[in-house]
This record gives structure tokens, C-alpha cells and sequence, in this order.
């Protein structure tokens, strides 16, 4: 047989191979993912909406932040990428990187208890990661989270105090 | 003087050629590539909601489908990589492996491209590594690799020739 007839012989029975190993590896994964205990959701619930009530409790002020930021208490994580961090931070704040939160969040959240206060915050009213962050610290069992929605900006238009460097 | 050196030249371009086109370095390559993804889907079979959060970091897949695709890729990383390491069904696993090599360069170029601060996802290990142009061009020499399997490989020690050979 010349090669012109063999190849889409050949075709064909590659094609048949892939989408059997296909099936067969998405098969196995439903089934694991169904009998696992840690197995994920098949569709993603998207992070809720908060409504308009629920936010006012759990937004929080520059004024009642401006009280709260000295106490001792009180733990402030910063959502915003590890240089912008760098940059400038409110005093005190720690940072957790929404977008690093599976690799960093066990160890910033050693030791803290779930009732503890904690405020996020990230650039300002425009971005969305301190709402994302405190969907997943909620997810995580903490009870008591709360956004300082004006962030970043306002802190520092207010010319608040600023701390420099890696936290 | 001149033709001799051209000759040379020749004969080292031909040396090439014979290594790129060898069936012992396609024989090379199926093991590496997979024994690389047998490495990299069993990682994230064990970590699904680290995967997840992985995928959801690249912002290319759509919320509510990130589960699916955080299931089901890892599984057909493993499943590839076994049939591609022991030659089972080789055609099939590597234009698997090789699309699959080819959808990673394309996330994690889009990742640069956009100057996504995120976390590779390749591996479990990875940890907080962020993705950088060295993970593009890693992934570029394994796509290369996947082709060259893709053209050149012949067979050698796997079970699909064993299976030729009976039948």
C-alpha cells in the first residue's frame, strides 16, 4: 500500500485514540472528583453579591479605620500585589495577595482566631480584590471581615501615615 | 580549501538533522514528556482547589467553568503521560500532549503578555513562584520536544509495537 493510502487510515486511527484517551481520563476524573471528600463543585458558585444591606455592616470608614488602625488588636490585610505592597501600605497592614491567597494564606493565617476583626483593603473603590479576599477569608471561616472600600486612595489622599518596604 | 569546508559544514548540518530526526531521541523525549505529566497532573489531582484557584488567577477560563476544567485537565495529563511513557495508544497521547503543550504556552504567554502577577500552576510544587519568560521558554522546548515525538517516533520499546508484532 503507498503512503497515499495509509495516511488517512493513519488519521482516522489517531483521531479514534485521542478521543478515547479523552473519555477515558474524563471519566476517571468526574469519578474520582465524585467519590473524593475534597472533590470541587461541578460548576463554580460565583462569588455572592453582596446586597445593599449587608454592605453597609461590612464596609467600614476611613474615619472608623483612622481609630482602629493603632489598636493593637486589630489585623489589616492588604489585597494588592506584593510590589504595589512594597510601595507604600497602611501601618500595621499585612499583606495577602488575593491572587496568592492558596499559597500564602495558611501561613498569614496562623494563630488568627476565626472571630478575630479583620479589615481588607485593596487600591480603591475600583478594585474588586479585597470583596474577592473577603469572600475567601468568609469561605475560610472567619466571621468577622470587613472592607475599607475607599483603600488605598483615601488613606493616602488623606495624607495618613505610610509605611514602605516588604511587611 | 573552500569545497572542503563546505562539505564539513554540510556534514555537520547532516549530524543535526540525524539527531533531530533520530527515533532514539524520540524514544528520549516520550520519556521525559511523559514522566513530566504524569508528575504535573498527579501534583493536581492531589490539590484540586489549589489547581482551581490556579486557573482562576489567569483569568481565561470563565468563572463558573473553572471546575470543569480544573477536574478534568489533570486527569488527562496523567492518563496522556502513562500511554505516552509505556507506548500505549502513543499517536493519540502525544497530539494530546502536544495541543496540551500548546494551550500552556498560550496561557502563560498571555499571562506575560498581560503582566498577570500569578502563580505558574504548572506543577504543585511551584508554590508562590510567579510565572515568568523562563516558564515560557521551558514550555517551549517541551512543545518542541512533543513535536518532534509527533514525527519521529517510531516505536521503540512500547507496547504498541509489542502489540504489532503479536497481532
Amino acid at each position: 500500500m503507498g503512503a497515499a493510502v495509509l495516511l488517512p487510515v493513519m488519521l482516522k486511527r489517531s483521531l479514534v485514540e485521542c478521543i478515547g484517551i479523552f473519555l477515558f481520563a474524563t471519566s476517571l476524573a468526574f469519578l474520582t472528583n465524585f467519590f473524593r471528600s475534597d472533590g470541587l463543585p461541578l460548576i463554580r458558585p460565583k462569588l455572592l453579591p453582596v446586597s445593599a444591606e449587608d454592605n453597609q455592616g461590612n464596609n467600614i470608614s476611613l474615619q472608623t479605620l483612622k481609630e482602629k488602625f493603632k489598636q493593637p488588636g486589630v489585623i489589616i490585610f492588604d489585597a494588592r500585589s506584593p510590589e504595589e505592597f512594597a510601595e507604600g501600605h497602611i501601618p500595621g497592614a499585612k499583606n495577602l495577595p488575593y491572587y496568592e491567597f492558596a499559597e500564602k494564606a495558611s501561613g498569614v493565617l496562623k494563630n488568627i482566631p476565626f472571630d478575630q476583626e479583620i479589615i481588607v483593603y485593596c487600591e480603591g473603590l475600583e478594585c474588586s480584590n479585597a470583596e474577592d479576599l473577603s469572600f475567601l477569608l468568609k469561605e475560610n471561616g472567619y466571621t468577622q471581615v470587613k472592607i475599607f472600600e475607599g483603600g488605598w486612595e483615601e488613606w493616602r489622599e488623606n495624607g495618613m501615615p505610610v509605611k514602605r518596604g516588604e511587611g | 580549501m573552500e569545497g572542503k569546508r563546505n562539505a564539513r559544514k554540510k556534514g555537520r548540518r547532516m549530524k543535526i538533522k540525524k539527531l533531530i530526526t533520530h527515533p532514539y531521541t524520540a524514544l528520549i523525549g516520550r520519556i521525559l514528556l511523559g514522566a513530566i505529566f504524569i508528575y504535573a497532573g498527579s501534583g493536581k489531582i492531589l490539590n484540586p482547589e489549589q489547581f482551581a484557584q490556579a486557573v482562576i488567577n489567569y483569568r481565561l477560563v470563565p468563572l463558573a467553568r473553572v471546575n470543569l476544567f480544573a477536574i478534568v485537565l489533570p486527569w488527562l495529563e496523567l492518563v496522556s503521560g502513562i500511554f505516552l511513557l509505556v507506548g500505549l495508544f502513543s499517536r493519540g497521547s502525544i497530539i494530546i500532549i502536544t495541543l496540551l503543550m500548546a494551550l500552556f504556552l498560550g496561557a502563560i504567554g498571555s499571562a506575560l503578555w498581560r503582566g498577570l502577577d500569578i502563580s505558574c500552576g504548572c506543577f504543585s510544587t511551584d508554590g508562590i513562584y510567579k510565572v515568568t519568560i523562563v516558564y515560557f521558554i521551558r514550555d517551549l522546548f517541551l512543545f518542541a520536544l512533543a513535536l518532534q515525538v509527533l514525527f519521529y517516533d517510531r516505536g521503540i520499546l512500547s507496547i504498541d509495537t509489542l502489540r504489532k508484532r503479536r497481532g
